[in-house]
């Protein structure tokens, strides 16, 4: 995660550093650079290069390398149910508002994800998860979008 | 009134489910209640904020398990008296409790508020800025529980998202990419709610629920037990807003350091852990009382104390409510006017306390994988209806997904919130006064703002000799 996170704080470093020296300001003639839009950015980012660096100089001393070598291939990750739940509920969420969102009536979008996440979560017979999912879609609906006024999605 | 009492009654049962904390409750309640006029919403704000703080103590007391991060401390004791067949005698003294800390966290806010106020007000650009950027970096170094550092990986990659967007000096687009929906930049509330709701949704969605220990006895405590510890009180409650005004400390550090102080002054030291009233009062006087705290800085230097009174921040922005050092001039009703929401929230506090224990404990008994994925319904409404587009839903679901992986790797959200927010201050602040003053000797030579310099200089010392022994080889 540090190693990805540093990767992008280099490419706003970069840009830091082209918005701060290489920029020219209506109004501002001489030391541009100390009003210029990258600075604080520029600050950042190349504080953030260095913290990330050290995280990840502790977390290579810690066996960081070790441990994400020997942890196994992915597809074993993935037969494990407790973390197949967790992304198929992650995916869901995503389904939910990429995909149905905009396109769906908000109260049978949020019927079909609560129905659909209650189901992978396992948290009871089929026709009581549907009726919590209707009933709380509904409810969701009425009280935000008809008696609060709440623009819904 | 009413929305007041269901508010402060709401508050208890969200800060009594487990997964539901405070913090996320009100970053909802942000976009929920938009539409409404801003008295109303901060009122309803408050009230539930006041009420979650308590409310996890009772998940605390009957199940072991801190409703809220702030209730940690309560359990040590709350949940042994429980065991002991007191659970009722422990939800009313906390109660009590909550109640005192809470009006006492209101009193210290009404008396250093304006006073501070009135320093603040002599602060420019420049020490604002440095001020803001002190703020975000105390939160960062106090809130990480693992290494120290990623509080302060988590405040400035929070500043660096606050600074995507036109900037207000120049009109100089950065970070855009030409693309029109990153021009204004990002909305905070849909962050907010993003990096509060959806990792508590997805680490809680799997949990199956605890087992509720009977309640018995009276739920009201006796008033001899509250004379005997009203020193005690007091003494947890100065700690509790004293920690409270440190940025980022938060309520659970009030809590565990009111505990700390009352089992280190306690005749009794042997009964903590074990069911010790002064444990449950000393914790809970100290978290609520953090409240008042936080809200000092906020409402005096734009700085909240606190992860929800950085919540509410956003909140107070949204609504066109601009604190800091003018807010005493530019609004003078505010204050009062937030005080008695305070009070009021407090007065609630002990009625609903006892409708809830009585009559709505039930509601612990939902299970998570039922409650979670309305919480995520709930989250998608509240990031949607503070702009009306869309673009901020997948920006809530976009960061709450990036930012679960940051979770689960324990850099806290709170410093990220708070840069956030405050990352704007700090860019518009510091570089107007370099435009003005085009000197840095100068700017720097006035006594606060170098001060301020010294005090972020040391905290860059003291965060290296933490990371420092972290290199070294143990053999």
């Amino acid at each position: 995660m540090a190693a990805i996170l540093w990767v992008v704080c280099l490419a706003v470093f970069a840009d830091s550093f082209r918005m701060t020296f290489d920029i020219t300001l209506p109004g501002v003639d001489a030391k541009a650079w100390l009003v210029a839009p990258g600075l604080i950015p520029l600050f950042l980012s190349g504080g953030l290069l260095l913290m990330l660096s050290a995280v990840m100089a502790v977390a290579l001393r810690a066996g960081a390398l070790r441990a994400l070598t020997s942890g196994g291939s992915p597809l074993a990750l993935l037969r494990n149910e407790e973390t197949f739940k967790g992304i198929l509920q992650v995916a869901l969420l995503c389904v939910f508002v990429f995909v149905l969102l905009g396109r769906v009536h908000f109260g049978l979008a949020s019927a079909l994800y609560l129905f659909c996440a209650m189901y992978v979560a396992a948290a009871g017979h089929l026709l009581t998860i549907g009726a919590i999912a209707l009933v709380t879609s509904a409810a969701i609906t009425v009280v935000f979008g008809e008696l609060m006024n709440i623009p819904l999605p | 009134m009413f929305w007041m009492f269901l508010s402060v009654s709401v508050g208890i049962i969200v800060g009594a489910l487990p997964g539901l904390t405070a913090t996320m409750s009100i970053a909802i309640l942000v976009g929920l209640t938009y539409g409404l006029s801003p008295e109303l919403t901060l009122a309803i704000i408050l009230s539930v904020y006041v009420g979650a703080i308590y409310g996890g103590s009772i998940t605390a007391i009957l199940l072991n398990i801190p409703g809220t991060a702030s209730a940690a401390a309560t359990a040590l004791d709350g949940h042994p008296l429980a065991v002991q067949g007191k659970a009722n005698y422990a939800i009313g003294v906390t109660r009590m409790a909550s109640f005192i800390g809470t009006l006492f966290g209101l009193f210290l806010l009404m008396t250093i508020a304006p006073m501070l106020a009135n320093i603040a007000i002599l602060f420019t650009s420049v020490e604002m800025a440095l001020l803001a950027l002190f703020g975000v970096l105390v939160s960062g170094l106090v809130a990480s529980p693992d290494l120290k550092i990623k509080g302060w990986i988590s405040a400035f990659i929070g500043m660096l998202i606050s600074l995507v967007g036109i900037d207000l000096l120049h009109g100089y687009a950065r970070f855009t990419f030409d693309v029109p929906m990153l021009m204004a930049g990002f909305a905070f509330v849909p962050i907010m709610i993003g990096v509060f709701g959806i990792p508590q949704v997805l680490d809680n969605l799997g949990r199956p629920p605890a087992d509720r220990i009977k309640q018995t006895g009276s739920i009201f405590p006796k008033l001899g037990d509250l004379v005997r510890y009203f020193p005690l009180s007091i003494r947890s409650g100065v700690i509790g807003t004293g920690v409270g005004i440190v940025p980022g400390a938060g309520e659970d550090m009030g809590g565990w350091l009111a505990y700390f102080a009352a089992k280190f002054a306690s005749k009794k030291k042997d009964q903590f852990g074990k069911g010790s009233t002064e444990g449950v009062i000393a914790a809970e006087t100290g978290n609520n009382a953090a409240i008042g705290g936080a809200m000092i800085p906020l409402l005096t230097l734009s700085i909240p104390g606190s992860a929800p009174a950085a919540v509410l921040l956003g909140a107070l922005l949204l609504h066109g409510v601009r604190p800091g050092p003018m807010l005493m001039i530019d609004q003078p009703d505010f204050l009062p006017l937030f005080g008695a929401i305070l009070f009021f929230a407090s007065c609630f506090l002990l009625v609903a306390g006892v409708v809830v224990a009585k009559f709505f404990i039930r509601a612990l008994d939902i299970p998570p994988k039922i409650l979670m994925p309305v919480v995520a319904v709930l989250s998608v409404v509240g990031a949607y209806a503070i702009n009306i587009r869309l673009f901020d839903v997948y920006v809530m679901l976009g960061f709450g997904l990036f930012f679960y992986v940051f979770h689960k790797q324990k850099y806290p959200m709170a410093p990220l919130v708070l840069g956030v927010i405050l990352g704007p201050m700090i860019d518009e602040n510091l570089r107007r006064a370099f435009w003005v003053h085009d000197d840095l000797a100068a700017i720097f030579s006035r006594p606060v703002a170098a001060g301020l310099l010294v005090l972020i200089m040391i905290l860059v010392l003291v965060q290296t000799s933490v990371v420092k022994p972290r290199f070294v080889v143990r053999r």
